[in-house]
């Protein structure tokens, strides 16, 4: 394996984890999609020189490869519980004072997100890593980022109906 | 589990914290070392397959390739054979002048004698003939055989 792809691997493996993560919310599909993506990458590696920015098209081919997975195994029932949600972020992060969700909350908004219209929904995800600006959300969307902007909004609008239809249901 | 510490029922503010927290994922630990160590497997097993489906391939289309070289070399010999003999008997456009003396040279190829061929003192050759318009004559004197008549003139006769 050539020093390029160890530094890239070193860099980007990260985010490249949570963008997978963000869309299978499963641990081991996460990993499997990230080794896919640097497996192409390898199988490229003689194009590298022409790729202008190395993060955005790596979150590209991760992007894709998560939505292709999970768009086949749609029909397969979700293995992850919440629990196993839980255990994938930061000890500290639910231990944190100005917390304002608990990880059953955590768990049942980001059932609620799946809800979503397959566009609103990409992009709020995507909007979720802090890496990613709103242009390269854009890019990886193949869209605008005015586009983005709005399918985020609505996202959003759409989400907060969706969690206050669900707590008057209880 | 933990329960909420804050009670609020902002869904903004739960949407905000369920983001952060989206992208807050880290992977297991030696998430790193496995995807390189992952990555060196398949590059070698990549590379290893390679070879290993090149040489079985030339070893169980050994057969083919006996045929197609032995054919080859036939086809070859074929035509290096062809193209030899054409050099010898059509060289080129010009007539051919064997060289005087050496006595080699193809059966079809043009020959000039050194010198030239002189004409006998007495007699002429056998193609000249004196014809007159353009019938036979015989003269008079000519030796014939006993028992030959002879007309008297064979000039045709004038009207």
């Amino acid at each position: 394996m050539s020093e390029i792809i160890t530094g890239l691997v070193a860099e980007y493996s990260t985010t490249l984890y949570r963008v997978a993560y963000s869309v299978t919310r499963n641990a081991a599909e996460a990993e499997d999609i990230v080794q896919e993506t640097f497996l192409r990458v390898l199988r490229h590696q003689n194009k590298l020189d022409e790729i202008r920015d190395a993060r955005v098209w790596l979150v590209r081919i991760t992007w894709n490869l998560a939505l292709d997975r999970k768009r086949r195994s749609k029909t397969r029932p979700e293995t992850e519980d919440i629990a196993d949600m839980v255990r994938t972020l930061p000890a500290e992060e639910f231990g944190a004072d100005d917390m304002a969700i608990s990880s059953q909350e955590y768990g049942r908004i980001l059932a609620l997100i799946d809800q979503l219209p397959k566009k609103e929904r990409e992009a709020l995800l995507l909007s979720a890593m802090e890496e990613l600006s709103t242009a390269e959300i854009a890019t990886i969307c193949s869209t605008t980022e005015s586009s983005i902007r709005s399918r985020i909004f609505r996202a959003r609008r759409e989400l907060a109906v969706l969690i206050d239809k669900q707590r008057s249901g209880r | 589990m933990n329960t909420p510490r804050n009670a609020s029922h902002n869904p903004e503010k739960k949407i905000d914290a369920t983001l952060h927290l989206l992208g807050q994922v880290r992977p297991a630990n030696g998430f790193e070392q496995r995807l390189c160590a992952r990555l060196d497997q398949s590059s070698f097993h990549a590379r290893k397959s390679f070879w290993a489906g090149t040489s079985e391939f030339f070893f169980a289309q050994r057969l083919t390739f006996a045929a197609s070289a032995a054919t080859l070399a036939c086809a070859a010999m074929i035509v290096g054979s062809v193209q030899h003999s054409h050099q010898r008997t059509l060289p080129n456009t010009t007539v051919h002048l064997a060289a005087p003396g050496s006595g080699l040279g193809a059966a079809s190829g043009t020959r000039i004698t050194p010198q030239p061929l002189i004409a006998p003192p007495h007699g002429r050759s056998r193609s000249e003939r004196k014809a007159t318009g353009g019938r036979a004559t015989v003269q008079r004197n000519a030796h014939k055989p006993a028992g030959v008549a002879v007309p008297d003139s064979a000039e045709p006769q004038k009207p």
